[in-house]
């Protein structure tokens, strides 16, 4: 489904990525895990399109689809969603119409009828309470003033309603209590698909407890330098990443 | 280019008084004075701070009024009935090329009338109290034919769009009208006035409205313009507010050539609450000068003016507002915030909020801000299937939204939307 080979991204000639290859395949639940700065965001970001960062080799496919050509919107609208580490704080801009857009647009793509906001008013509610955010949440501006859990949820919420092939969550745990994180768990499980994926990006493998993964990666240097079942997560929690971590210049 | 003083003014300048209309008596008392005047006033100059970087062609004052103009074709009546379709309006007052068209009009009379139709006793002190205080002012009062006066009474509640159109004429021509809306005792009054042109045709708009708010009336008046390039659009509004007045006044514009816009508000009674609001979008070489005069004679009053504007390519906008809290104005509150967003290098902008305060216990500050559009928003906005233009709507709808939010007109508020959405076609 989503074919990544040799990447290698830099920005500012600061090499980031160094050779990444990963395949996902429908139905499939990878996570991502690594210590801090060793690219995981990056990797989000330059499968989404963030043109900060520039890809000087290798190839991502989505379907046998070349995704590396296309602008962000092609990709999101072609089924790559991204559950960003920080997400952005739009003051003015309302959370629903927004979302009506992001709906429309995806349903245009399609060729599927689009929905009139009475419509998608009623898809809203049902995401909405997938997720346990209250309806107010709608009217809100998109993250203004939303505290580090509610924009995460927002994120769900946004994925819930744009029904992706791949979401790449990023740290999406991270800063939650445990009642948000079994909340947010549960919106992903729900979505879990025979035809999706998802690629869990986490340090902690606390998350991995609600979600199930197929594969465990280690990102150390902007490579993957291990791979393995969910024991490698474990495993890891026992004994932190410097034995996988060679010192740069060791 | 600023014009230098011009002791020889043109006389027919003045001769525009002469009008074929039958005006009372009075009135050519009112020009003679003002004629008097005229001739003891100069041309504003950069020095003059309201006028500093308003910069009008030297000729403009000679611009003549051409009577009988009002055009009636085809292209104005489907443009009006667009305009009012879009708007919805029940009652409306059309104007073309600065004169009443009944044709196109429909009205109550009981509260609104156009100026050249006839002028009621109530409105006689209120149409010459100004002080002609500069030259378009005075070239106002010797010059005008025409207008709106409005007058709701006591308790009772009006609703009123008033749509000036102009279509191209052989030469450069001018307009001045004289508008005075007078709400009673807790009188509301929604008046939108429309200004839009059916080609890039050249001419000076040169209008002065006085607004009386009565107590505890609700005024909501937006003006929306959508004008030529090559308009020249010139505009005072004079406001006093009573006691427990509450006067929202929003200036939208869309295009024009180069306009100004000047908001004086009076607070006379206490409690009186007043919001002067402005958005801009401008796209091509125009200006937009809002200038705003806001006067704190008694104190417990609030004004909150909250002017924005979107600017691309070569276009401007220059804010300058002066706020004065008279002598013993105690808990006054009034705020100034303008923020411009850049969306080309080559735009200007301009933000000059003045503060003269005699008073101790009050409540004032001032904020401008310039900024351009954050990549990171419109980038997590394209993340989610948004196109370019999807985002930047939203994203100018976002940085729009506190001014729209405070427009209590829906009407209004739907007029900016539709607008934007036009703009940015997607
Ligand atoms: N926009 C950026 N500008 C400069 N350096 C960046 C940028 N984004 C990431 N980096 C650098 O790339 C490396 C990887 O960062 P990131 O992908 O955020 O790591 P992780 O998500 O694994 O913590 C870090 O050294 C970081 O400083
Ligand atoms: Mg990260």
């Amino acid at each position: 489904m989503l074919t990544i080979h040799n990447l290698h991204a830099q920005i500012d000639e600061n090499k980031i990525l160094n050779g990444i290859s990963l395949t996902v395949k429908p139905g499939e639940v990878h996570a991502i895990m690594g210590p801090n700065g060793s690219g995981k965001s990056t990797l989000a970001k330059v499968i989404s399109g963030d043109s900060h960062y520039e890809v000087t080799d290798g190839e991502v496919t989505l379907e046998g689809k070349n995704i590396l050509d296309m602008d962000p919107e092609t990709r999101a609208l072609s089924g790559i969603f991204l559950a960003f580490q920080y997400p952005v704080e739009i003051p003015g801009v309302n959370n629903a119409e927004f979302l009506r857009m992001a709906y429309n647009a995806k349903q245009k793509f399609q060729g599927k009828p689009e929905a009139d906001p009475m419509q998608f008013d009623a898809i809203l509610q049902s995401k909405l309470e997938l997720v346990e955010m209250s309806p107010d949440f709608a009217d809100r501006a998109v993250n203004f003033g939303f505290s580090g859990g509610e924009k995460k949820r927002n994120e769900i919420l946004q994925m819930a309603v744009l029904n992706p092939k791949i979401a790449i969550l990023d740290e999406t745990d991270s800063g939650l209590d445990i009642d948000a994180l079994r909340i947010v768990a549960e919106g992903v499980n729900q979505l879990r698909s025979p035809d999706n994926a998802i690629i869990l990006i986490t340090h902690y493998q606390r998350l991995l407890n609600f979600i199930q993964p197929d594969f465990v990666h280690v990102l150390a240097n902007g490579q993957i330098v291990k791979s393995g079942d969910k024991s490698l997560a474990l495993e890891l929690e026992a004994r932190g990443y410097d034995w996988l971590v060679s010192p740069v210049n060791g | 280019m600023m014009i230098t003083m011009n002791t020889n003014l043109p006389s027919d300048v003045i001769s525009g008084y002469d009008h074929n209309r039958q005006f009372p008596a009075w009135l050519g008392k009112v020009r003679q004075e003002a004629i008097q005047h005229f001739h003891k006033l100069t041309l504003p100059t950069k020095k003059d701070e309201k006028w500093k970087y308003v910069d009008f062609p030297s000729t403009l004052v000679e611009w003549p009024v051409v009577e009988d103009q009002a055009v009636f074709n085809e292209t104005v009546i489907s443009l009006v009935a667009e305009k009012i379709g879009e708007i919805q309006s029940e009652s409306y007052l059309v104007f073309v090329n600065g004169e009443y068209v009944p044709q196109l009009s429909r009205f109550s009379p009981e509260n609104s009338r156009p100026l050249s139709l006839e002028i009621p006793e109530t409105f006689l002190d209120m149409l010459h109290s100004i002080e002609n205080e500069d030259i378009f002012e005075s070239i106002n009062t010797i010059r005008f034919t025409d207008g709106v006066l409005v007058n709701v009474d006591q308790e009772q509640t009006a609703d009123l769009d008033v749509i000036w159109v102009t279509v191209p004429s052989a030469k450069e021509i001018s307009f001045h009208p004289r508008n005075c809306f007078k709400l009673d005792k807790n009188a509301a009054l929604n008046i939108r006035i429309h200004s839009i042109s059916t080609g890039e045709n050249s001419y000076f708009m040169n209008a002065v409205s006085l607004v009386e708010v009565g107590n505890g009336a609700k005024l909501n008046l937006s003006f929306f313009a959508n004008e030529s390039d090559a308009a020249i659009h010139f505009s005072k509004f004079f406001i006093t507010c009573a006691e427990n007045a509450v006067v929202k006044v929003a200036n939208f514009n869309a295009a024009v050539g180069l306009s100004r816009t000047e908001i004086d508000v009076d607070f006379l009674g206490p409690n009186a609450v007043a919001e002067i609001l402005g958005l801009n979008y401008l796209v091509r070489s125009q200006t937009v000068h809002q200038v705003a005069s806001v006067n704190h004679v008694v104190g417990e009053c609030h004004c909150e003016q909250v002017v924005k504007s979107i600017l691309d390519n070569e276009s401007c906008t220059d804010y300058y507002s002066t706020v004065n809290v008279a002598v013993g104005a105690q808990l006054t509150v009034s705020n100034q915030l303008n923020q411009t967003l850049m969306l080309s290098d080559n735009a200007e902008s301009y933000s000059r909020p003045q503060l003269n305060i005699d008073a101790d216990d009050v409540k004032c500050g001032h904020g401008a801000t310039v900024g351009q559009l954050e990549p990171g928003e419109l980038f997590y906005l394209k993340s989610r299937g948004l196109s370019e233009a999807q985002g930047q709507l939203l994203l100018l709808k976002g940085f729009s939204q506190d001014v729209i939010n405070r427009v209590e007109d829906p009407i209004s508020r739907s007029l900016w939307t539709q607008f934007l959405a036009d703009r940015l076609k997607f």
